[in-house]
């Protein structure tokens, strides 16, 4: 009887807890930790945010799906993993703490949302908003309702939305709030009264952390950088790359971009998309010493299969890990988030005062889900005896991505973006580094059913109702 | 902070985006393009 335990309820955990209790017999025990006890349908919080959409039909209850699934389930919080004596020390919301034993571990821990790394950013100790986890996205729209309110009364309001940190990741999901944001109030008869300003990291507009995209279209090849730009000129949105935000205080931003200018950006309502970490997980070995520098990378994301060091030019698809399995306990994987890239997939900048301004790549949703698989099934090769056989890197695993630019069924829109793979890969193909023939991107309503579609189909797939697993990640 | 007014879409398109038969068909082929890459993406089997 092999005893697995997951790390995490997020995309990758939740798919991960699904496909090895799918595949293992009842004899082996699938236990997952999580600190909260709802599963929650982060790409639907755009909505959220801004009042759009109930924060109940974006959630649901976790344990009756393990009930029902046979997989037991501790509410607590992961605080150490023993890799030698095979244990994870957790920690419920009492306190109480408890040695939980495994032969497997998925470290699907997710992000640690980096507000400190930026001087006064974030809901909690700061003024600007995040709509990264509910209850951020709550306090995000209540605060969108209070300028939506002011609006009413005639006042303008400056709205900014972006990045707010040189490091910084999801710059899609940024996207979409601030679309969502321009059609709402469009919605409301109120967009003369704002200006709405976009603030990332990116080298340029349409990078969204993965280098931008290149598509046939219309009978030439363009990038995703023609399309956003087409876009924010379509909805007045003002918008600055190449820039690092450095600190927030209640009515401004200051920044420093690549040219290594110092700024500030007033604004009255601030969703700034934080740094993402790796979870605070301590790894301690046999002798009670900390090697979590060796189990880790600087952030806190876990080394897997890659090849780590190498300079962003150097880097080649073979260097993308595909197994997620750690190299120094081959019975700990990290699938989703938690795990560390072995570069960027957009060109890293650095400026003359050492400034990092770089989108770093994101690993959520398709990503997340299809890693979590991957682990699952070479797991399950494990038990079996077998050494893992399932990879798939990022360099060869497609991505689908449906940006919202208004919710509505009748009336909204979507960018729909397709591409493979996510990672480019140059040696496959050397001009663009992906697939032409996949690649796709065009807005338009159909795109919103398709977005409101997902929402339904993923929950459903998430709670492992029947026929879960037909649903592709 | 910049504000650009080149490739506003023209109202052609604004109506393609919103017109509900052509989305409907729209949403077909993009839920089939998004299956078959999901399902049989061109995988790399050096």
């Amino acid at each position: 009887m092999a005893k697995v335990v997951v790390l995490g309820a997020g995309f990758s955990g939740q798919t991960a807890a699904l496909y090895l209790r799918k595949k293992l017999g009842r004899e082996h025990d699938v236990t997952v930790v999580n600190p909260w006890p709802r599963f929650t349908y982060i790409p639907s919080l755009v909505w959220v945010g801004m009042g759009r959409m109930n924060p109940e039909q974006t959630m649901f209850e976790l344990a009756p799906v393990y009930e029902k699934k046979g997989i037991h389930f501790k509410q607590a919080w992961a605080r150490e993993i023993h890799p030698d004596e095979q244990f994870v020390l957790i920690e419920d919301k009492s306190g109480i703490k408890e040695k939980l034993p495994y032969d497997y571990l998925v470290n699907a821990t997710g992000p640690h949302l980096n507000f400190e790394g930026t001087k006064g950013l974030g809901p909690d100790n700061g003024t600007s908003h995040s709509i990264c986890n509910i209850h951020h996205a709550k306090m995000a729209r209540e605060a969108y309702l209070e300028s939506v309110a002011r609006m009413e009364k005639g006042e303008k309001q400056r709205i900014l939305i972006g990045t707010g940190h040189g490091m910084a990741t999801c710059q899609g999901a940024a996207l979409e709030y601030i679309t969502n944001i321009h059609n709402d109030l469009v919605r409301r008869g109120l967009r003369d009264k704002a200006k709405i300003m976009w603030i990332s990291n990116e080298p340029k507009l349409g990078d969204l952390g993965v280098g931008g995209v290149h598509v046939k279209k219309y009978g030439y090849i363009m990038n995703s950088e023609s399309f956003l730009k087409s876009l924010f000129a379509e909805q007045e949105i003002y918008y600055q790359v190449q820039t690092a935000v450095q600190e927030v205080d209640q009515n401004k931003v200051y920044w420093e971009n690549y040219l290594a200018e110092q700024g500030e950006t007033a604004y009255d309502f601030a969703m700034l998309i934080p740094q993402f970490h790796g979870t605070r997980l301590k790894y301690i070995n046999r002798e009670q010493k900390d090697i979590t520098d060796q189990m880790t990378n600087p952030a806190g994301f876990m080394l897997v299969d890659g090849v780590y060091g190498k300079e962003w030019k150097d880097l080649r698809s073979e260097d993308w890990p595909s197994t997620y399995q750690s190299p120094l306990y081959r019975n700990i994987f990290a699938p989703g988030i938690a795990f560390a890239p072995p570069g960027t997939i957009s060109q890293p900048f650095v400026n003359k005062n050492g400034v990092q301004i770089t989108a770093t790549p994101p690993r959520t949703g398709m990503a997340a889900g299809i890693t979590g698989r991957v682990v699952a099934e070479n797991i399950v090769d494990m038990i079996e005896g077998n050494d893992p056989s399932h990879r798939e890197a990022m360099t060869d695993m497609p991505g689908a991505c449906i940006a919202s630019i208004g919710k509505s069924v009748w009336n909204g829109a979507a960018a729909t973006i397709l591409m493979y793979p996510v990672a480019p890969d140059y040696d496959r193909y050397p001009d663009y580094g992906r697939d032409l023939k996949v690649n796709s991107m065009e807005i338009g309503l159909a795109g919103a059913w398709i977005k409101r579609v997902l929402h339904t189909m993923f929950i459903y797939k998430m709670k492992g109702h029947p026929g879960w697993q037909l649903i592709p990640e | 902070m910049q504000l650009i007014k080149d490739m506003k879409p023209t109202a052609r398109t604004r109506f393609i985006r919103q017109c509900k038969i052509y989305q409907l068909f729209r949403f077909i082929v993009l839920n089939i393009r998004i299956l078959k890459t999901a399902l049989f993406p061109p995988h790399n089997y050096k």
